[in-house]
């Protein structure tokens, strides 16, 4: 089975998994919470729009070549050459400008204070989400910016002058080229993923700082930012393990399959044996990493209790209000 | 209950500082914690940043905090009833109890004893 078909599984079987999940959260999550905070909340949970947009931006990701030759642009498409930008980083993208859109949701559903209420804890953006959920978003991020930085290191430019193929040295031969993620794929990426990480990490910021609306309803508004950092957060880590999936499922497709590739008429091409070892591995992991950002999506969508709700982290402590 | 003045600021600023030197000495707040941010307290208060800055100001003339630029504020750690770390693990403490519906004098009764057994 090749890491695409594979990518295709995990895809599905992601989904689904993350639909039976979402299903269990929202039976248990019910009728809790203050009537009062009803708007935020349903704000909070409309992000449909982005597993919609993902469900798109992956379509277009396999059909894009098709389209654009239905609209006539096939001969732009193949001047391009190996540069296949749309293969990587509009998902990371698309997150991105979810979570602004969520940003400016949670502004605008944010409720006016009616007294003061006084707090002894310093709120930052971690206050409301689960440190190891968080340190293992920031992990991903970590592996995906040292992904790209080897694939780029390892890259070469190809004949569009896009560093975006890999160049194997066939001792007096020449050499041999493999379409390959190198800067000119992966740079895009990891700009889409800084501005993803930048403006999760200012939301979550504005929105813990945020003053309570009163001390009868601060329990149920510190249950709503809960909910609301897990689901940015959950939303955040689905776009960069989408980002750094298909890096890795590219970095793998490029030397899985055998430890070279050959050309009818003109020879061999041997991987090294490093690369060759661990490339089908990669090609798959790539895929396992695309089916748990899938995963992710479904249940941030129809059940807001994403991987980040601290549940168990103590209440701001409120002490009195005027 | 104490009130909070805004109108004020003066008096504003001493109802901060005295809610703040509450939680100090009475080891709600442990030593080396960061207190919140003077944005914080403002928007919290509904008060001018300026007000919650006088207040921390005194804090700290009173050798209660300390502030170093970048670390932010700290309660200082001969001034705090307790370590950091022994609150924060209070704080763990009080959450879990509530979480499991355990009373706040069973909790403490149980402390004792396990204080009492550890010694």
């Amino acid at each position: 089975m090749s890491p695409y078909l594979f990518e295709i599984i995990v895809l599905v079987a992601g989904s689904i998994a993350g639909l039976v999940l979402a299903r269990r959260g929202a039976r248990r999550g019910a009728g809790q919470g203050d009537p009062s905070l009803e708007p935020r909340r349903r704000a909070i949970r409309a992000g449909g729009a982005w597993a919609c947009a993902i469900i798109v931006v992956f379509a277009l990701e396999w059909w894009f070549p098709t389209v654009a030759g239905l609209l006539g642009l096939r001969g732009t498409i193949d001047s391009m050459g190996y540069y296949q930008w749309w293969r990587y980083w509009p998902p990371v993208a698309t997150a991105a400008i979810w979570t602004i859109i969520v940003a400016v949701t949670l502004a605008r559903t944010r409720p006016a204070p009616l007294e003061p209420v006084r707090t002894a804890l310093r709120r930052t953006w971690r206050t409301y989400l689960r440190p190891s959920a968080t340190w293992l978003t920031v992990a991903t991020l970590g592996v995906l910016a040292v992904t790209v930085l080897l694939a780029g290191l390892a890259s070469s430019p190809g004949e569009s002058g896009w560093y975006t193929v890999l160049e194997i040295p066939v001792g007096d031969q020449g050499s041999g080229f493999a379409s390959f993620p190198g800067w000119g794929n992966g740079v895009p990426v990891l700009l889409a993923a800084a501005l993803l990480a930048v403006v999760a990490w200012r939301t979550l910021t504005v929105d813990a700082l945020a003053p309570f609306r009163g001390l009868a309803t601060i329990e149920a508004e510190t249950a709503l930012r809960r909910v609301a950092a897990s689901t940015l957060l959950t939303g955040a880590a689905a776009g960069i393990l989408l980002g750094l999936g298909r890096l890795w499922l590219m970095i793998g497709g490029a030397g899985s399959g055998s430890v070279g590739v050959g050309i009818p008429g003109v020879g061999d091409f041997m991987f090294s044996p490093g690369y060759a070892a661990i490339a089908p591995a990669m090609g798959y992991a790539g895929a396992a990493l695309e089916g748990l950002a899938f995963l992710l999506v479904a249940r941030m969508v129809f059940a807001p209790v994403g991987i980040g709700a601290a549940r168990t982290e103590p209440l701001p402590a409120a002490v009195d209000a005027k | 209950m104490s009130s909070l003045t805004t109108g004020d600021g003066g008096s504003a600023a001493a109802d901060i500082h005295g809610h703040f030197r509450g939680l100090i000495v009475s080891g709600v707040l442990g030593g080396g914690e960061r207190l919140p941010t003077v944005r914080q307290v403002a928007g919290d208060l509904g008060v001018a940043p300026g007000t919650a800055a006088k207040a921390f100001r005194q804090l700290e003339q009173e050798g209660l905090v300390v502030t170093r630029a970048g670390a932010g504020t700290r309660v200082a750690a001969d001034a705090a009833l307790l370590p950091r770390g022994v609150v924060d693990r209070l704080r763990a403490l009080v959450a879990e109890s509530r979480a499991q519906g355990a009373g706040v004098d069973d909790v403490v009764a149980a402390l004792r004893a396990s204080w009492d057994r550890e010694r």
